[in-house]
């Protein structure tokens, strides 16, 4: 606004200096042009009105006049500012229109950058953070079990070593429902997600997921019937033969047609459909999208001789989450107390016969209670650490994707210049210039946001697809939620700042004078020293993601080939449930024999041996032992691992034996034999020679079995824990003389051909035997070892993406940047080359230049990667996080792509044809 | 340039052009000159008054004069404007659709007889 020192409108007399001060003032509501063009004339109209007003002696009148004045500042100043905008915006998509190609380099990258992140947020919020979704006030529930517990586990635990109770039983969750008084309202439902092969509406066999709940399960987490009505607490005292389905399996499976009455027919009882849960409706577990629920009275009758509603002193089944919605004015800590002595009270009626140090041991059992307004997961604390680490990964690579961008501009920028120097010339503020330019980069920041938030949806179902091959049913729907959308926008509008504040500044730092020398525009040192950092800051950047990819990828291929004792490949797992298909004691035994020789039997199979636990089935077994020879320093020093196995186990599996000999079929009707790993031979018989020793197992009420040791095997590695961590003590004892031992084994089946189609030949051997004998999988070895590293794999194939990506761009930035300073400089070069300057000496000059800023940017890379490699170390692997050879490797891939990428433009500086650059210049 | 002159003129616009339309004005001019034709009910703001104009300029409804009209005018800061054949043109359009307006509400019997 042109100022003036006196008074603006000349009259003599006029004594409103203060008035015009604060109208002054309004008018920087106005946007700056138009100040500067109307703002003289709006005060000198102002004042006089002003001056008439008090003239006449009309109050009311110079009240109205500033009302006005008032009232423009609220209405008419806010029209001219979107005037403005919408002028900067119409200009700004003219630009983008002319030209196409950088529009869309530009919106496609951010669109990635932008996409990525919010997918990656997203999900990270709703692993991590969200609430239940379609439970009522969640912020009320508890849970008196661990929330990242999942499983069971039959016979007892201690404070001491396992800490609080991860699971409860049936008749310790009647005890807190019955005594309790914290709680409106208490439930429990099964900790594992079970798959049923079911009929539906007697159709065909399908697989549905389910789980049993007890009667209040709906009711604590407070949810209405969307259909039908849902399990009350009477359905805890009958076991009622009904099923709830969720909202999805009904408009999946039903297309939402009339569904109460309708039956599901399973193994072994036929269910009635009373109800559907609301819409959105998951249950108790974030992550998991149940089918139908259960309720927890026909456990015994749909998984017969599995009775887990009652415990038999000492063993319990412990299988149960519990949830409670807590009463007004309880605290957590006073549920907690009150569900404690409950609980107590409980195992000091169960175990009571007990007496002396083991009673003491037995009784040392406690409940933790947590908020529960997130529910359990299977899947959040093993995912959120890595979730964590690709959200910084994919945040450096929009950060490299906006200094590309900042780059594009600077050189655009650059190009404008006798545009902007004309405007500047004309009377244009720098500010209306820095401000048209922001818009421009608004524009694309927008459209790439807007762009990137539809992107995130469908990156969003990859990682779900992803992260679903390595967590069975892991389900997560993505949802635009107020936080993600504005984490979305945050991202948006941060990465528009970074990108655009600096080439708007530098490209009107010109002046009004127009070069006198070139007709196309110069870039002024100041543009070309920040377009040098910024590329140096891309590949300084790219340097963490690259050493991280590379620990990573190294990570899981350490833990790919981790050593397990045995070959992998050409083994197929067949578990069966004899115990459920009704065979006991001898029957079993019989069973498991007469198999054992008709799978033996199918063209290219090699061997064939069993295993109770299996291999990285997820079970795990232990055993109280006497060891001869031994004395234990404490009862936890008496503890080893264990498993059933068939005869001839270890040269089917292919484990060598050290000493001794494997398990026999002749041992069946012998002593009572087994096998140990190198870990127990080392822990229990250090120097001596186990061969011979007895080892003996210390059972339910105090019931002792010996056994002979006749072997030593290799450490093999058959559980997930022992794939990144070590090999405990395990004595393997024979299944022919433990026949109730192994209740659901699994058959181990070494091929010599290819395993698909003896795998589908085992089925039909089972189902000739016995076809109501329960198959509950079949699997190769090599399949199940995928899905366990799946996550790793996961986690280091998106580490390789984004690194590839973030390499991609800072050789696009790097050779964009050179190039862009080599053809500012053809006329040197021309006259270099005409003095006989031979394209190497160019090239090599050029190169030469380059190295500065490859230096920087390796040399603070290097510091990045050091420190970012510190974050990744839990999830490391057989790899130091600051390995030499990994981060030479990383640093010489980023020197090599750095100098391909100045290479190629200094060569076609070097092939100039000097005649022509002369006569151009 | 959008040709605007078949749309109904915002109110603030069609009094400057009016008040323009005998001579060239001043914006305090042009603010007086509503004032006194509407008898006192039309009072422009200063930000009312160039926004409007700033919007006729570009729209070419009125163009700024680089010389004050009245040779004995002492302040040398005021700036002009004068309509343009297209605005004209747009306060011409408008009085005929306010015209043509009146008539049907006459015809309909609610507006007093000329």
């Amino acid at each position: 606004m042109r100022e003036r020192a006196a008074n603006p409108t000349g009259r003599p007399g006029d004594h409103v200096t203060l008035q015009k001060t604060v109208y002054r003032a309004l008018l920087y509501c106005y946007p700056a042009a138009f100040r500067h063009e109307f703002g003289d004339q709006m005060l000198a109209m102002f004042a006089e009105q002003l001056y008439n007003a008090r003239q006449s002696g009309n109050f009311g009148e110079q009240l109205a006049i500033w009302m006005r004045a008032a009232s423009d500042a609220l209405t008419i100043a806010p029209k001219e500012h979107f005037h403005v905008i919408h002028q900067d915006l119409r200009y700004a998509l003219r630009l983008m229109a002319a030209k196409p190609a950088f529009a869309a380099v530009a919106i496609l990258s951010l669109a990635l950058g932008i996409g990525g992140i919010t997918a990656i947020f997203s999900l990270w919020n709703g692993v991590l953070n969200a609430m239940l979704p379609a439970v009522s006030h969640p912020e009320q529930l508890v849970m008196l079990t661990d929330p990242d517990a999942f499983g069971m586990w039959h016979g007892r635990m201690s404070y001491r070593e396992d800490g609080p109770r991860p699971w409860l039983t049936y008749e310790e969750f009647e005890q807190l429902r019955d005594h309790g008084d914290s709680f409106s309202s208490l439930m429990a439902s099964e900790a594992n997600l079970d798959s049923f092969a079911v009929r539906v509406d007697s159709g065909d066999l399908e697989t549905v997921d389910g789980r049993f709940v007890s009667g209040g399960f709906f009711d604590t987490l407070g949810v209405r019937a969307a259909n039908g009505r849902l399990f009350t607490p009477d359905d805890d005292h009958v076991a009622n033969p009904t099923a709830v389905i969720s909202f999805d399996f009904w408009q999946r499976r039903f297309g939402g047609q009339p569904i109460v009455g309708k039956t599901i027919a399973f193994r072994k009882a036929t269910l009635t459909i009373i109800g559907v849960a609301p819409r959105g409706f998951i249950g108790e577990t974030s992550g998991q999208n149940p089918d139908l629920w259960l309720p927890i009275r026909m456990q015994p009758i749909m998984v017969p001789q599995q009775d887990w509603l009652h415990d038999t002193p000492p063993m319990k089944a412990m299988w149960l989450h519990a949830f409670g919605r807590l009463k007004p004015g309880v605290t957590v800590a006073q549920a907690e107390a009150q569900s404690n002595a409950i609980f107590e009270a409980g195992l000091e009626s169960f175990y009571g016969p007990m007496s002396g140090e083991k009673r003491r041991d037995y009784l040392d059992q406690r409940l933790h209670l947590t908020p529960a307004a997130r529910g359990a997961s299977t899947a959040r604390k093993e995912l959120s650490s890595s979730l964590e680490v690709l959200l910084i990964a994919v945040g450096v690579l929009l950060l490299i994707a906006c200094a590309n961008l900042a780059n594009l501009l600077l050189a655009r920028g650059a190009a404008r210049k006798s545009e902007i120097a004309l405007r500047l010339s004309l009377g244009a503020s720098r500010g209306r210039i820095v401000r048209q330019l922001v818009t421009e980069s608004l524009t694309l920041g927008l459209a790439g946001g807007a762009a990137g938030l539809v992107l995130a949806h469908f990156i969003y179902g990859g990682l779900i697809w992803m992260i679903s091959q390595a967590h069975d049913s892991f389900a997560m729907h993505f949802s635009l939620d107020p936080i993600v959308l504005a984490f979305g926008f945050a991202a948006t509008i941060t990465a528009v700042r970074l990108f655009s504040v600096l080439p708007s500044f530098e490209a009107t730092k010109t002046g009004a004078r127009l070069s006198a020398q070139s007709r196309s525009a110069t870039a002024s040192a100041h543009e070309k020293r920040w377009g040098r950092y910024l590329v140096s800051l891309q590949l300084a950047l790219s340097l963490p993601l690259l050493a991280g990819a590379g620990l990573l990828a190294r990570t899981f291929y350490n833990i790919d080939h981790v050593d397990l004792g045995f070959a992998k490949d050409h083994l197929i797992m067949l578990r069966i449930d004899s115990r459920e298909g009704g065979y006991q004691g001898a029957r079993r035994g019989d069973l498991h024999r007469e198999l054992s020789r008709d799978l033996a039997q199918i063209p290219g199979v090699r061997a064939i041996t069993l295993s109770q636990l299996g291999i990285f089935t997820g079970g795990e077994s232990s055993d109280q032992i006497d060891v001869e020879g031994y004395t234990p320093k404490n009862e936890k020093d008496r503890g080893s691992a264990t498993d059933v196995v068939g005869w001839n186990y270890f040269s089917t599996v292919g484990v060598p034996l050290i000493l001794g000999r494997d398990i026999l079929d002749s041992d069946r009707d012998g002593p009572k034999v087994c096998v140990i790993n190198e870990a127990f031979a080392k822990k229990f018989f250090g120097g001596r020679n186990p061969i011979g020793m007895h080892v003996t197992r210390i059972g339910d009420n105090s019931v002792r079995d010996t056994f002979q040791v006749v072997g030593v095997a290799r450490n093999l590695r058959t559980h997930f824990q022992e794939i990144r961590g070590k090999v405990g003590p395990r004595y393997f004892v024979a299944a022919a003389q433990s026949p109730n031992a192994a209740s659901s084994p699994t058959f181990l089946i070494r091929t010599a051909t290819k395993t698909g189609p003896v795998a589908s030949a085992a089925r039909k051997v089972i189902e000739r035997l016995d076809s109501a004998l329960p198959i509950m999988s079949v699997q190769t070895l090599e399949k199940r070892m995928e899905s366990l590293n799946g996550q790793d794999r996961i986690i280091a194939q998106l580490a390789i993406v984004f690194a590839a990506i973030a390499l991609a761009l800072a050789a696009i930035g790097l050779y964009g940047v050179l190039s862009y300073g080599i053809a500012r400089r053809n006329g040197e070069i021309g006259v270099r080359i005409a003095l006989g300057a031979r394209p190497g000496r160019v090239i090599s000059m050029l190169l030469r230049e380059t190295f500065g800023l490859i230096a920087v940017g390796l040399l603070i890379g290097a510091g990045l990667a050091y420190g970012a490699s510190r974050l990744i170390k839990s999830q490391l692997y057989g790899v130091a996080a600051q390995d030499p050879l990994t981060f030479s490797l990383a640093g010489a891939l980023l020197l090599a792509i750095a100098f391909f990428a100045s290479y190629l433009p200094a060569r076609r500086a070097s092939k100039l044809d000097p005649m022509i650059t002369l006569r151009q210049e | 340039m959008d040709d605007q002159t078949d749309s109904p003129l915002p109110g603030a616009v069609f009094h400057i052009l009016i008040a323009l339309a005998d001579r060239d004005r001043h914006g305090y001019s042009i603010m007086q000159d509503v004032a006194a034709r509407t008898g006192g009910k039309v009072k422009l703001s200063p930000g009312t008054l160039y926004s409007a104009i700033r919007r006729m300029l570009e729209q070419g409804m009125v163009e700024e004069l680089s010389e004050s009209p009245d040779p004995s005018s002492t302040d040398e800061r005021r700036r002009y404007y004068r309509i343009t054949r297209l605005g004209k043109h747009a306060a011409t359009a408008e009085v005929a659709r306010l015209s043509a307006l009146v008539k049907q509400a006459r015809a309909a019997g609610l507006a007093p007889n000329a």
